[in-house]
């Protein structure tokens, strides 16, 4: 009898996640696609020779969240006298953003979120000694194929300025960092779409100009139940 | 040692290319002045002390290698040698900063000093001794 019992909630449980799952279906379904860049990072390449990066941000609404994907491409040669040092490499985010601001008529969005970040590079770094004691002497050190991962919990704004287009900004807290470094005497020392390697948690902010593409109507979500005690 | 020009207080470094090398007394263990003719080292046609007379001494090692030998010509002309191993390590600091090479643990290879020993320290001026020899 207690058997049976168990079955019935069970099967009465699944039926209500179902009927609620029907019923919130136009809420769920993805709606639109956004897409951008940063700006910071163009801004960037365009006053500093040295370096150039670009990044391409798309997230795509599900219910109240965001799945979102970035990628980037990162390039860094400092030209010294006494050295000269190359990374190269790129670099992807990828995970969830909770939407805060879901019921806001004008589609602004208030975010936060957690991501896995995954970067492939190398580092070339060459270098000249003047030794007064023994003899001169240059150097040069190649280090392919690093990879690093890291984790980013996020918090950012989009909004709307005009029709699809947005304005958004992103603050980025990156932790736990690991890096497949071969053996080498040089000590990493830039991760791209990460910072500076010997950083066990890094800070970083965006600055993003996005543009937003509609599939479809969305029906509003339903309004929470207030009782109005009079 | 660092290889550029610095202007912030971020290019602070306390690496260094001298070993610090302390002469004891083998009885008492008290610090012991050696005197020297010369002291210099394999690879270099330099001569970092000569006609010396001290219980410690700063000498550099060879920045392009891994290992670097020390010559000790005693008064009577006899020569002493203290080969040292260590790690080398090359850093980059920041683009405005440059780079520094890092020295650590500094351990004896050979050495026809009766006694000698090593901290198994890093090069550093926050290191006040790395070998002991005693005497």
């Amino acid at each position: 009898m207690k058997r049976i019992l168990k079955y019935i909630i069970s099967f009465s449980f699944l039926f209500a996640c179902y009927q609620t799952l029907q019923a919130q279906k136009g809420t769920i379904l993805p709606s639109y696609l956004m897409v951008g860049t940063d700006v910071a990072y163009i801004g960037m390449s365009i006053f500093n020779p040295e370096r150039s990066q670009f990044e391409i941000n798309t997230s795509l609404d599900v219910y109240k969240f965001l799945l979102s994907i970035d990628y980037g491409l990162a390039e860094w040669n400092i030209q010294k006298p006494n050295f000269t040092y190359l990374n190269k490499g790129n670099y992807y985010r990828i995970g969830v953003d909770y939407n805060l601001q879901a019921r806001d008529p004008d589609q602004n969005i208030f975010y936060v979120g957690l991501k896995y970040a995954h970067s492939n590079f190398i580092e070339d770094f060459s270098y000249q000694v003047t030794d007064p004691f023994y003899y001169d002497y240059e150097n040069n050190i190649n280090n392919a194929d690093i990879s690093a991962g890291w984790f980013e919990a996020n918090i950012g704004m989009k909004v709307k300025v005009w029709k699809g287009l947005y304005l958004g900004w992103v603050g980025r807290f990156k932790f736990a960092k690991s890096v497949n470094y071969p053996p080498s005497s040089f000590e990493n020392y830039w991760i791209p779409g990460y910072g500076k390697g010997e950083n066990d948690t890094q800070w970083g902010f965006g600055y993003q100009i996005l543009y937003r593409i509609p599939f479809r109507k969305k029906p509003p979500f339903n309004e929470k139940k207030v009782k109005e005690e009079k | 040692m660092l290889f550029s020009r610095c202007e912030t207080t971020d290019c602070i470094t306390f690496s260094s290319r001298f070993v610090s090398v302390q002469f004891l007394d083998t009885a008492t263990s008290n610090p012991k002045a050696i005197e020297f003719s010369l002291i210099t080292a394999i690879d270099s046609e330099v001569i970092f002390y000569s006609d010396t007379l001290s219980s410690q001494y700063y000498l550099p090692v060879n920045t392009d290698s891994e290992q670097t030998t020390f010559l000790f010509l005693n008064i009577d002309n006899s020569i002493d040698t203290l080969s040292l191993i260590y790690d080398k390590k090359e850093k980059l600091i920041s683009e405005d900063c440059g780079f520094d090479l890092l020295f650590n643990n500094v351990e004896i290879e050979f050495t026809t000093f009766n006694k000698a020993e090593s901290l198994g320290n890093d090069l550093s001026r926050l290191n006040e001794e790395n070998i002991k020899i005693y005497h």
